[in-house]
């Protein structure tokens, strides 16, 4: 019997922020946060259907920065101390909810248990690097990883420099290799952005496929036969995979989506901010500057009524929520294959559902939960089959040839979220870099002082870390603006100083080392990708 | 071994435990040290240690003031980070935005940007050609746009255009009082994106199993198609507020298509 297969893809990303000079640094909580509410419960997940021997079928991107990231025995040592802390946090709140509510002292006993084996977890199972658990997994088939181009840079801004765009795939590549000791298959293009002949950069680091938005079907050179719901082929022999609006709407939209049911968790309200200052002050930032912790006690009540005035919070309701929004998903998605099956005469549609992997867990905090109630349900299902990206490119028999259209996953489908009057400016400086860098890779290509090689690796760090689409994204959503200027402005003023130490001569090796430790993603950055024009 | 300090740093200490740890590290204790002196004492002792590297090529903040903790952010002086706004280099780029929008940015050498400045100039144009699949000669474009720009005091411009899909081609340039038209800069080939589904009447398949092309004309596309109307709200927005200090602290799912 023909069945609909469902991939669900999850992007895990974030900027690489790392500041071994601090030992608090408000931004490294944003990989903190992320670790303890998205990326270890996504290992529990598979844990649990592990257990229950539940097949799991799951792609997801791990960036090369959040790779480096999560590998950094610093940040992982600044992690753990936090975990630390945030036990010791949910211990004095067990007592002290005792006299306040039931309800919230049996969140707080939640949390303590939840902090508890999130440590264990972290600590003793995957020694402090948690890609070792998502690679066992990947091993036995639960989760197909894929990686991202370097610094997650926006690569429709570099379609004028052949350089700059093989350097980000090339360094995202090598960068996978050396996390998860193989090649990686497929690629998940910053913020799903793809420009026609991008493709075919792909295929010369031998990435089988790519995922992008519906409209860079629908918009395509030839009209996509099976719309979204089959991958197509580029020219240059890449699979491409488009979104599914259906599946994102459901799980997204404001109307109809299921991370805003009343009963799910309030994200805005954390005793980081509702405790009193002198009790709270050693769990926030050091300034005292408040910040979350990761402790909530109310749900989302309703949309309509203030923080203030939010109900208090169970997770067993929660739970049976998940477990109902799962079903339902899998009904939803049930149905739709049988419309589908009936259009296509018999041929298996595939369902493409691709979403940050920080909406499960951070902001949607039952996400997690969900995702694991899903593929229990759909195990059962007679009707879908869930898959990973690389199984439908291992099966697929035969496959439309196209070019997809020019298109992101941005606001409004294209570029404008990454060039608008907010962050416009950074252009200038982005594309003088690339050019500065060429310049200098092709005037030292046969260096052999290893003080100079140095050198141009540090500017090939600088370059990379300015391009990231994060500080264009962030200034245009007016969130941590001062910071994502700043970063930028920060690594193009470094990129400078050592152009102008290699054109002079006259290298300051204090300060390179000094870069070299402030700056230190990449260990094998290698400038000669930019004399791949 | 500046984990243990850092450690033990954590804990409510005296200022005579301050003083004794101090003086057992060596560092030189003054009578009139407060606690919180010692304390940033030790606590720059532990930074040097962890960095073992010389002293003063240590912390240097990046950031605003804001995201550094008020202890440290006394003692790191600030890196410099005023860069250029221009590189005196002749440069003119185009960008797509999206179908319907164009951006261009320019810079000038010292040279030119004085030439815009001399008596002989009348107007300074950006001119836009739509060269879509022609080798332009600098004079077959299908279409010619021109607009008067003041190219010195402002540095770019956002430019409606009337074709999705189409290949736009800059120039700036000026005109004398002859009414003569002189080339100044030229950029790069912009591709708009599409903005609406292909009129091609073939279809091209790939048979994995045999290895074989096949062309056939376009059955068109057998899923209806709910399209989204530019410019109009994504609804996203707001179920996931963004949230301020310390979250992940930007709302990566905003804004995300639909």
């Amino acid at each position: 019997m023909p069945r609909g297969q469902v991939m669900l893809v999850l992007h895990a990303h974030l900027p690489y922020v790392h500041h071994p000079e601090y030992t608090f640094f408000l931004e490294e909580q944003w990989l903190f946060e992320a670790i303890t509410e998205t990326y270890i419960p996504i290992l529990k997940m598979f844990r649990n259907l592990e257990k229950d021997r539940i097949p799991v079928k799951l792609t997801m991107s791990i960036t090369p920065p959040l790779m480096e990231m999560l590998a950094n025995a610093d940040l992982q040592y600044k992690y753990e101390k936090r975990l630390e802390k945030l036990i010791e946090l949910s211990r004095k709140e067990v007592q002290r909810t005792e006299k306040e509510s039931p309800l919230k002292n049996k969140m707080a006993k939640y949390y303590l248990q939840d902090f508890e084996e999130t440590l264990y977890l972290f600590r003793d199972v995957y020694q402090r690097n948690i890609l070792n658990g998502f690679k066992e997994y990947m091993a036995r088939g639960y989760v197909d990883i894929i990686t991202c181009n370097a610094t997650h840079g926006y690569l429709p801004f570099m379609a004028q420099y052949p350089q700059a765009i093989r350097a980000q795939i090339e360094q995202g590549v090598r960068t996978y290799e050396r996390h998860m000791g193989i090649k990686p298959r497929g690629i998940w293009l910053a913020e799903c952005a793809y420009f026609p002949g991008l493709d075919k950069y792909l295929a010369e680091y031998g990435i089988e496929y790519f995922f992008i938005d519906s409209h860079g079907l629908w918009y395509a050179d030839e009209r996509p036969k099976y719309g979204v719901y089959r991958p197509v082929i580029t020219p240059n022999n890449v699979f491409a995979f488009a979104r599914d609006p259906e599946s994102s709407e459901q799980v997204w939209s404001a109307q109809i989506g299921y991370p805003g049911d009343s009963r799910y968790r309030e994200f805005y309200r954390d005793i980081g901010f509702d405790r009193e200052h002198d009790y709270i002050r050693p769990y926030i930032d050091p300034s005292g500057v408040r910040t979350n912790t990761g402790i909530k006690y109310h749900k989302i009540t309703s949309k309509e009524i203030p923080l203030e005035g939010k109900d208090f919070y169970d997770i067993d309701d929660a739970k049976n929520v998940a477990w109902a929004h799962a079903k339902d998903f899998v009904a939803k998605k049930e149905a739709q294959v049988d419309y589908l099956l009936n259009l296509f005469d018999g041929l298996e549609p595939i369902i493409v559902a691709p979403f940050d992997a920080e909406l499960f867990g951070h902001w949607w905090y039952e996400g997690p939960i969900f995702l694991e109630y899903f593929m229990k349900e759909a195990s059962k299902s007679q009707k879908l089959r869930v898959v990973r990206a690389c199984d439908v490119v291992d099966w697929i028999e035969k496959v439309q040839i196209l070019t997809p259209a020019a298109s992101s996953w941005g606001a409004n489908g294209y570029n404008e979220v990454w060039l608008n009057g907010s962050n416009d400016w950074i252009y200038l400086h982005l594309h003088e870099m690339i050019e500065r860098m060429t310049d200098m890779a092709k005037r030292h290509a046969e260096e052999k002082d290893p003080l100079k090689v140095r050198v141009l690796n540090q500017m090939v760090r600088e370059l990379l870390l300015a391009q990231s689409s994060d500080w264009a994204f962030i200034m245009t959503t007016c969130t941590s603006v001062d910071y994502a200027v700043e970063r930028t402005k920060t690594h193009v003023k470094r990129f400078l100083d050592l152009y102008d130490m290699l054109n002079s001569g006259n290298i300051e090796v204090g300060e390179l080392q000094r870069l070299e430790h402030v700056d230190d993603i990449f260990p094998d950055a290698d400038y000669r990708m930019y004399l791949k024009v | 071994m500046w984990r243990e300090l850092q450690e033990w740093l954590e804990q409510d200490l005296t200022i005579q435990q301050l003083k004794a740890k101090a003086k057992e590290l060596g560092l030189s204790v003054k009578k009139q040290m407060t606690k919180t002196d010692v304390r940033k004492m030790i606590e720059r002792y532990a930074e040097r240690m962890r960095m073992s590297e010389p002293e003063g090529s240590m912390a240097t903040s990046t950031t605003s003031h804001m995201q550094i903790s008020s202890v440290q952010s006394k003692e790191t002086p600030k890196e410099n980070i005023s860069i250029p706004n221009t590189y005196k280099k002749d440069k003119l780029v185009a960008m797509p935005i999206n179908p319907q929008w164009m951006y261009f940015y320019w810079d000038l050498s010292e040279p030119n940007a004085s030439l815009l400045k001399s008596s002989e100039i009348n107007r300074v144009v950006l001119r836009v050609y739509d060269v879509t699949y022609i080798e332009f000669d600098g004079t077959n474009a299908h279409r010619t746009f021109e607009i008067n720009v003041d190219p010195l005091n402002v540095r770019n411009y956002y430019l409606n255009v009337p074709m999705p899909g189409a290949h736009y081609l800059g120039e700036i340039g000026y005109y004398d009082f002859q009414g003569r038209y002189t080339i100044l800069l030229r950029s790069n080939l912009c591709m708009m994106p599409f903005s609406s589904p292909s009129q091609s009447t073939r279809e091209r398949w790939l048979d994995l199993r045999k290895h074989r092309r096949i062309v056939m004309p376009a059955s068109g596309m057998l899923t209806p198609v709910i399209e989204r109307v530019a410019g109009s709200v994504q609804g996203l927005e707001h179920l996931f507020r963004i949230s301020s200090a310390g979250s992940i602290g930007f709302a990566r799912f905003s804004g995300k298509g639909m």
